[in-house]
């Protein structure tokens, strides 16, 4: 054949166009003139040609009845409808089903707008009248409604076989309950996008339209993380009391049975209320992950319906959830609210969803409820705790890490694998988390703590086995971070192999009874899917430690994994020989799991009662306080030296344990002092956190500028610790330091999934990405698009619509931002100075003045209050107090100890320079930062608009220059 | 998740649900297929049901980006698999009628009365493959496999009006190769 695959492409489109042509004679002498080139191509052309021509004369096109013929081989749901033409769309897929009719997804049948929609046709064969109305009624209810969080109606008609069909807006998404069980959302997410719910209803409301099918199918979460109303079937228009309301007979009225509220069952009628109840059973399901309700089988009877929803009272959510934090965070209010919307008497619930909405509302801003407010005591409490709550929030806000702190450290269960190997090392494994045990077991330490859960006792066991196997062998064991996700998996040991990067995975169980103890495990190679050991081991309870070591030194030997033997023998030896003290440190590690840092200390004061020398109790009792420090009180100074004085014991107590010395060098991170973190770090041996470990080793590493380790330990710590949203985050930005850009903003793409869909921060560092490329508009248009935006993206896209010259967008976006962060970039003033409002701009500065010099006179090293304060003196002409200033900051940190610092201190420096017109200084500076990692990026040397004066000096020239191609530090 | 704006998904539950599901389904959705196909199974067809889905859930398994790139695969696998046993019963079958109600035989009188050898489609398929990979395919997902041009455009992720446009090229061009063959 003369023909080739580009030859064929051009033929194809000059044969496309010769068709448009009306006659045949047309249609030969277009493709002649196009072929005129090309003698074979013509040959070609008219072949196929002729054979169009035969084509379109006869009646049988047999490939394309063959063709139809295989497309009724397959069965197709509806599928008598797919393909079917209604209106201007073609219909491609059944993608539902009600009890109203079929909706299909479908497309413009031209082909020009490639837009999906979502085609509701009413079932055909049950066209009753009162179906006609109802169906009627839908469209004039959804015509009514526009609303963002409702699927909006674009057309309707009826087609050529008379069946009546509107056309939806498509939405892709889950169903909200779905979209919440996929990740460890907390009650706040949960709470914030219920509120959204209710905005769609309540909209709906003020219309007149009353859903009466409020469902969790019925409500979707997209991949932007809003949410659609669909399915406004049942809905109904209560124009005015004169229209029609007529009465339907018990039973005939169309709902969802299990989530229908118990006047629909009792077919009296329906009001607003009933969306008020509907969405209760919504939030119930949305905190509690069950329905309030339990019915004997899947399609109850009238009878046994109107028993359960007319009759039975529903439990509290939080007496329904299993995890003793959710439960504690349930209990109150929550509880509260959820049962006054599912009183069954209409007239007691909340009078409407705006109502219903409000108490949620208050109640994540911590005051009152409504419906408690009766409660002697309760409002006072809140009051109370509510003046704390907005102190703390306050300091919190001050560290850009606020926005990791909502408790989601653990990722949703929907990974991409962040290890870029394609097959994971030999002995690399993951012990899953084992399920709690079973009931009916009797707790030896039930005096320790009425209806305590046991599954902290299980916990620790697998905790043990993950540290023994962590510090015994050599292997690659993922942290138990990392696991704790898959806790009751849902999905193949192959895909969490594959997320995680490992060999093998451990599964196992406990029992306990009485004294004794009954651990099943069984390693599993997922890969081929076999079991390739089980073992059961029964011993009395004072065996653990030993049952642990064992099971330790079977895996080892197993996957072929180097054994230290003095740290076996270390292992088996208890850490603590009184076993009521082990049981309340266990019960710490699970509080401390939990985030609930106040028992956690308690306990952990108790262990110690009993146990002064148990070693790993006052470190986790470090890393309680610390971590109390850190997430939720920065500025209390008792949580710090709780932290120190409990690391100092257990360094005391174990000179040579590695776990003492990580208690230390923690202590020493979060008091800034990196020289005394690394020392501890260095040569101190793997502790049972290796993961932890790692990161703060990176983490020092990095702050010494040494990049190449700190590196190598970051990329070590996200593959042991995948799911721990800090260790990506802390990698992402060595890498953008680096001014590896590109291999950022890969490791980013992987990262991204395992976000939860209200963070912008990937996005945030993907901007950075591209700024750092030179690619502005490109770094704008990710944090534009970016499907939320937090403070912090806020303020990044500031500075990037400055840097574009963008004084609009600047102004609207600063006007969004909070009171507190009035000063925070210094943005007002850049605006003002730029739009040459000299007096605005002066006024503002001499606000960021005081406002720095307050922040400096409680934290007097306070990096960014320097920064802000110099810069402003600088903007404000004060260029003597500027200097100094900027310099102190310097100083402050020094390359020595705090490279990752450092530079942007000496670019601030320079930038006050710059201002306040010392050119040559300010090139002196930058050009000695700009050889640094975490020195300025090209970016921001070309747009800021602070070296506009400076920008033509072939000075900066070469140091922009020196930035577009960083050296390799590594 | 966002798969873009063209393909479309495999269902507003499979979007965003686990890889695991999206198997789950497809899978059902394979058995599903699978069994219309191989219901009635004869000894001397060596494709075995489970083979065909085993070979399937471990390819799809590979391949965990995006939903419409999963149910491109596992439809053009389908359709591949199709495209075989199709071919290879015409083969095998000979001219001779079987009658019965077996579902290739039904496929193949059909081919029979409208004078289509399918054997002659292979081949010609093979020298599209040549000139152009993506037009084979849809030739193979259309004729083969039996979707629709709205399927194939939601599973190729190219516009409707794409798929119509190159099917009919391909008719044009194949019903040549045919007659010229006969």
């Amino acid at each position: 054949m003369s023909i080739d695959p580009q030859r064929w492409q051009r033929l194809k489109s000059i044969l496309i166009d010769a068709f448009e042509e009306e006659s045949a004679d047309a249609r030969r002498s277009f493709v002649e003139r196009s072929c005129s080139d090309d003698e074979a191509l013509l040959r070609e052309a008219e072949s196929l040609l002729a054979e169009a021509e035969v084509l379109r004369r006869s009646a049988n096109d047999d490939l394309e009845a063959c063709a139809q013929h295989a497309e009724s081989r397959i069965r197709r749901e509806g599928g008598a409808e797919i393909g079917k033409r209604v209106g201007a769309y073609v219909l491609s897929r059944e993608i539902g089903r009600g009890g109203m009719g079929t909706v299909y997804l479908a497309a413009r049948a031209d082909g020009y707008f490639e837009k999906e929609v979502a085609i509701k046709l009413l079932n055909s064969g049950f066209e009753t009248e009162e179906m006609v109305r109802r169906f009627q009624s839908e469209r004039q209810v959804l015509a009514r409604l526009d609303h963002p969080n409702i699927a909006r109606l674009l057309d309707a008609g009826i087609t050529d076989d008379v069946a009546q069909y509107f056309v939806m807006e498509y939405v892709e998404g889950v169903p909200v309950t779905h979209f919440l069980e996929q990740g460890n959302a907390p009650v706040s997410t949960r709470l914030e996008l219920f509120l959204k719910i209710c905005s769609a209803v309540e909209a709906a409301h003020a219309n007149s339209v009353v859903h009466r099918d409020l469902k969790a199918s019925n409500i979707l979460v997209t991949g932007k993380g809003d949410i659609k109303l669909l399915d406004f079937g049942i809905a109904k228009v209560m124009l005015d009391a004169s229209e029609r309301l007529e009465p339907t007979a018990p039973g005939s009225e169309l709902f969802t049975p299990v989530s229908a509220s118990p006047e629909q069952a009792r077919g009296e009628a329906v009001t607003q209320s009933t969306d008020v109840y509907a969405l209760g059973v919504l939030l119930y399901e949305i905190l509690s992950g069950c329905r309030p309700h339990r019915f004997p089988n899947r399609n109850p009877t009238l009878e046994e319906l109107l028993t359960v929803l007319c009759e039975q009272e529903p439990h509290p959510p939080s007496s329904v959830v299993e995890d003793p934090a959710r439960q504690r965070r349930l209990r109150g209010d929550l509880d509260a609210i959820v049962l006054c919307a599912l009183r069954k008497d209409p007239a007691k619930r909340y009078a409407s969803v705006k109502s219903f909405a409000d108490d949620v509302h208050r109640h994540l801003a911590g005051k009152a409820i409504r419906v408690r407010s009766a409660e002697l005591g309760y409002v006072l409490r809140r009051t109370l705790w509510r003046n704390r709550s907005v102190r703390f929030a306050l300091a919190v806000l001050a560290l850009a890490s606020v926005l990791l702190m909502s408790g989601r450290f653990f990722s949703s269960r929907k990974q991409a694998e962040l290890s870029a190997t394609a097959m994971p090392p030999k002995n690399s494994i993951a012990v899953l988390p084992f399920p709690s045990l079973t009931s009916g077991t009797v707790l030896p330490f039930e005096s320790l703590g009425a209806n305590a859960a046991d599954a902290y006792f299980v916990d620790g066991i697998h905790d043990g086995i993950i540290d023994g196997l962590t510090q015994a062998t050599e292997s690659k064991v993922i942290s138990r971070n990392s696991v704790a996700p898959y806790r009751g998996r849902t999905i193949s040991g192959r895909e969490i192999a594959r997320v995680l990067g490992v060999a093998y995975l451990l599964e196992g169980s406990v029992q306990k009874t009485g004294e004794r103890l009954q651990v099943n495990v069984r390693l599993i190679d997922p890969w081929s899917d076999t079991k390739i050991w089980e073992q059961r081991y029964e011993k009395k309870l004072e065996d653990i430690f030993s049952v642990e070591s064992d099971i330790v030194q079977a895996i080892a030997s197993q996957i072929n994994a180097k054994l230290s033997p003095e740290k076996v023998s270390a292992l088996a030896k208890p850490p603590t020989s009184d076993l009521g003290a082990y049981d309340l440190y266990l019960r710490a590690l699970s509080a401390f799991y939990e985030r609930d840092y106040s028992r956690a200390i308690e306990l952990l004061h108790s262990t110690i009662e009993r146990d002064p020398q148990f070693v790993f109790a006052h470190c986790l009792l470090s890393k309680t306080y610390i971590d109390a420090h850190r997430f939720v009180d920065p500025s209390s100074q008792e949580s710090l030296i709780g932290g120190k004085n409990a690391a100092e014991t257990a360094v005391r107590l174990a000179p040579h344990s590695p776990d003492a010395h990580l208690a230390m060098a923690r202590y020493y991170r979060a008091t800034h002092d990196f020289d005394r973190e690394l020392a501890e770090l260095s040569g101190m041996g793997i502790p049972r956190d290796k993961a932890e470990y790692t990161e703060l080793l990176a983490l020092a590493e990095r702050r010494h500028g040494r990049w190449k380790e700190a590196l190598r330990d970051g990329e070590m710590t996200v593959e042991l610790d995948p799911h721990n949203h800090f260790t990506v985050i802390e990698l992402l930005e060595s890498y953008i330091a680096l001014r590896q850009f590109k291999k950022a903003e890969e490791f980013a793409d992987r990262a991204i999934k395992q976000f939860p869909p209200d963070y912008d921060v990937v996005s945030i560092y993907r901007s950075y990405c591209r700024l750092g490329l030179g690619k502005l508009e490109e770094g704008r248009a990710i944090l534009e698009n970016a499907p939320v935006r937090t403070v912090w993206g806020t303020d990044r896209l500031i500075q990037l619509a400055i840097f574009a010259r963008d004084l609009d967008r600047a102004s609207a976006l600063i006007a969004t931002l909070p009171a507190e962060k009035k000063y925070a970039g210094l943005w007002e003033g850049v605006v003002a100075r730029m739009r040459g409002e000299q007096e605005k701009a002066r006024e503002y500065y001499t606000g960021a003045v005081e406002y720095y010099q307050k922040t400096l006179a409680d934290k007097t090293d306070d990096l960014d209050a320097l920064s802000g304060l110099s810069l402003a003196y600088a903007a404000l002409g004060r260029k003597e107090e500027a200097v100094r200033e900027a310099k102190r900051a310097v100083a402050l940190a020094p390359l020595s100890s705090n490279a990752l610092d450092a530079p942007g201190q000496m670019v601030v420096l320079a930038e006050v320079y710059a201002q306040i017109g010392e050119r040559e200084a300010a090139l002196q500076q930058l050009a000695a930062a700009v050889q640094l990692p975490a020195g300025p990026d090209y970016g921001r040397l070309k747009f800021d608009p602070i070296w506009d004066d400076i920008r033509t000096d072939p000075k900066f020239q070469e140091i922009m220059a020196r930035a577009a191609r960083p050296p390799d530090w590594k | 998740m966002n798969v873009g704006n063209a393909p479309a998904p495999a269902s507003t539950t499979l979007v965003a649900g686990s890889l695991d599901e999206m198997i789950r389904a497809d899978y059902d959705e394979l058995l599903r297929l699978a069994e219309i196909y191989l219901r009635g199974e004869r000894s001397e067809h060596t494709l075995q049901r489970t083979a065909l889905v085993h070979e399937a859930f471990l390819r799809l398994a590979d391949q965990p980006n995006a939903s419409w790139e999963n149910r491109a695969h596992f439809l053009g696998i389908f359709s591949r698999t199709m495209r075989q046993t199709l071919t290879n019963y015409a083969i095998a079958r000979g001219r001779k009628k079987r009658g019965g109600k077996d579902p290739l035989e039904l496929a193949a009188e059909f081919y029979e009365s409208r004078s289509i050898d399918v054997t002659h489609v292979d081949e010609a398929l093979r020298e599209l493959e040549k000139l152009d990979p993506r037009q084979s395919q849809i030739v193979e997902l259309r004729f083969f496999g039996g979707l629709t041009v709205a399927e194939i455009s939601a599973a190729l992720g190219i516009s409707v009006a794409t798929v119509h446009r190159e099917w009919a090229l391909a008719k044009v061009w194949l019903h040549r190769e045919l007659s010229r063959a006969d």
